[in-house]
């Protein structure tokens, strides 16, 4: 052959060489891919600040218009659980006309905030729950959280399109039925603005929790940081300052709370317009993403709804804390590290101490 | 080649060595609490720092026993001891609120065992047995 390889200029790769190109392609797409979910994550936390924005802004439209914040409790049904939360009366301002509208509150249903067996009217709960409880609202839902259990998901009803956030009862080691919550919003009672008499600036109106991971109801077991584990009425009795538990006292109930709990509820954080604790409204008792699971008090007559006592911090999937709006609008990330006696003091009211740094 | 495995083996052990933090010391805690031969069920008990005065850890007292979780984090050293305990009297009340217990419910362990204690412990670090026998 006269026809050398020499002689003939070559065009082309080789193998290795297109081999090598691959892998430095590999390795800079790998170096791409975490910042892509950093990215991913801090637009879900700007869209969770938003919606907490709006959660504010929405409470002040009420507040302008009816010269009260809404009570976080306005029974519909005949039984005294079958209530609508705070979060009803603001769906008007949060472009929900529609489902408010869907909901008839009877006309011989208590005033907001008082409960009364056997007043209401069961079609009105029954369509509510069916409805317009069953509605998601993109506002209620943080796109950084797993979403909890949707309906007919869990065996003992309760759950629905999801709900991550909901209304300061203060600091007080209360979820539900406490006459005496210092908090923005009450259950109980409809708080006014000259109520909150530390200053909207220095007080928590709404935050954030997680929903629940759908464990086997009551029995368990629970799954930290999701469920609520259920630590008998007793301790809570023991707190001596039940407005301001110390750190000693949150960690007894805790520690018994996960390794004696005496039931577990995975169905919270699921229903935006239903009235209890762990659905549309928490506690500022212990630190956020508290490091012993969120506790409630006697288990389990009807659920989620029917306890007092309770340790309901809120909680988030951010890394570090957890986004809470102050009374006056202003969106917070407040870091798990605050100082207890600080978070404590910005959810409670009316405690008169300035609550220091956060 | 297994010269290479072993070299990859010895670099792997150093580097797991090199990250592991250093072990907490940590005071672990368990007991009896009676208040006149009655076991205490359903009160707290708290340790709070003899020298800072702050709470440090605490525990359910569950048919007159607690125990202090390692994940309590509390350090050996010296404790001032608060055990409270709001017992049922049997009474009930007159306006139950729904949701909450329908009984009266009082202090049932004297003053000088919480809001002005007296009872301190020191804690070693480890496995620590502490039994408050109280009488009123």
């Amino acid at each position: 052959m006269a026809l050398s390889a020499k002689a003939q200029p070559r065009f082309g790769f080789t193998l290795i060489e297109l081999l090598v190109v691959i892998a430095i392609i590999a390795v800079l797409i790998g170096l791409l891919v975490p910042a892509v979910q950093k990215v991913r994550e801090a637009a879900n936390r700007m869209s969770c600040t938003n919606n907490l924005k709006q959660l504010a802004i929405a409470m002040h439209s009420y507040h302008d218009a009816n010269q009260k914040f809404p009570a976080n409790q306005q029974q519909i049904g005949t039984n005294v659980w079958e209530s609508l939360s705070a979060t009803f009366w603001i769906l008007p301002y949060i472009e929900q006309d529609a489902v408010f509208k869907s909901v008839t509150v009877p006309t011989n249903a208590p005033a907001q905030g008082v409960s009364t067996a056997g007043a209401g009217n069961r079609t009105a709960w029954s369509n509510a729950y069916n409805g317009a409880m069953n509605v998601a609202i993109k506002t209620m839902v943080c796109p950084s959280a797993i979403p909890g259990p949707r309906r007919g998901a869990n065996n003992r009803g309760w759950d629905g399109p999801g709900s991550n956030y909901g209304w300061c009862y203060g600091s007080r080691v209360f979820a539900n039925w406490d006459g005496s919550s210092n908090g923005f919003i009450s259950q109980t009672k409809q708080n006014r603005m000259a109520d909150v008499s530390d200053g909207t600036s220095n007080t928590i109106m709404a935050g954030e929790f997680l929903s629940g991971s759908n464990a086997r109801a009551t029995a368990g077991p629970g799954k930290y940081p999701f469920d609520i584990f259920f630590a008998g009425d007793a301790l809570y009795n023991s707190v001596a300052n039940k407005d301001f538990a110390t750190a000693a006292e949150l960690d007894a109930i805790g520690a018994a709370a996960r390794n004696r709990p005496q039931g577990i509820l995975s169905a919270n954080g699921t229903l935006p317009l239903w009235y209890s604790a762990t659905q549309s409204a928490f506690n500022t008792a212990a630190p956020p993403n508290w490091s012993w699971p969120s506790a409630g008090g006697n288990c389990c007559p009807g659920g989620s709804h029917d306890w007092g006592p309770g340790i309901i911090p809120p909680r988030s999937l951010h890394s570090g804390g957890v986004n809470v709006v102050l009374g006056d609008g202003s969106v917070k990330f407040i870091r798990d590290s605050i100082n207890l006696v600080t978070f404590q003091r910005l959810g409670n009211r009316s405690d008169g101490q300035p609550p220091g740094d956060f | 080649m297994s010269k290479v495995i072993s070299w990859l083996a010895m670099g792997l052990a150093l580097t797991v060595a090199g990250c592991a933090a250093k072990p907490k010391s940590v005071a672990v805690a368990t007991g009896e609490v009676t208040i006149d031969g009655e076991a205490v069920d359903g009160g707290i008990i708290s340790f709070i720092d003899a020298a800072t005065d702050q709470p440090a850890a605490g525990a359910a007292v569950t048919g007159g026993r607690y125990i202090i979780y390692p994940e309590s984090q509390l350090p050996p050293g010296d404790y001032k001891i608060e055990i409270r305990w709001s017992k049922s009297t049997g009474e009930r009340l007159k306006e139950p609120v729904y949701g909450h217990s329908p009984f009266v419910f009082a202090e049932a362990i004297p003053a000088r065992y919480n809001s002005e204690s007296e009872l301190k412990v020191e804690l070693l670090e480890g496995a620590n047995e502490v039994n408050f026998r109280l009488g009123k």
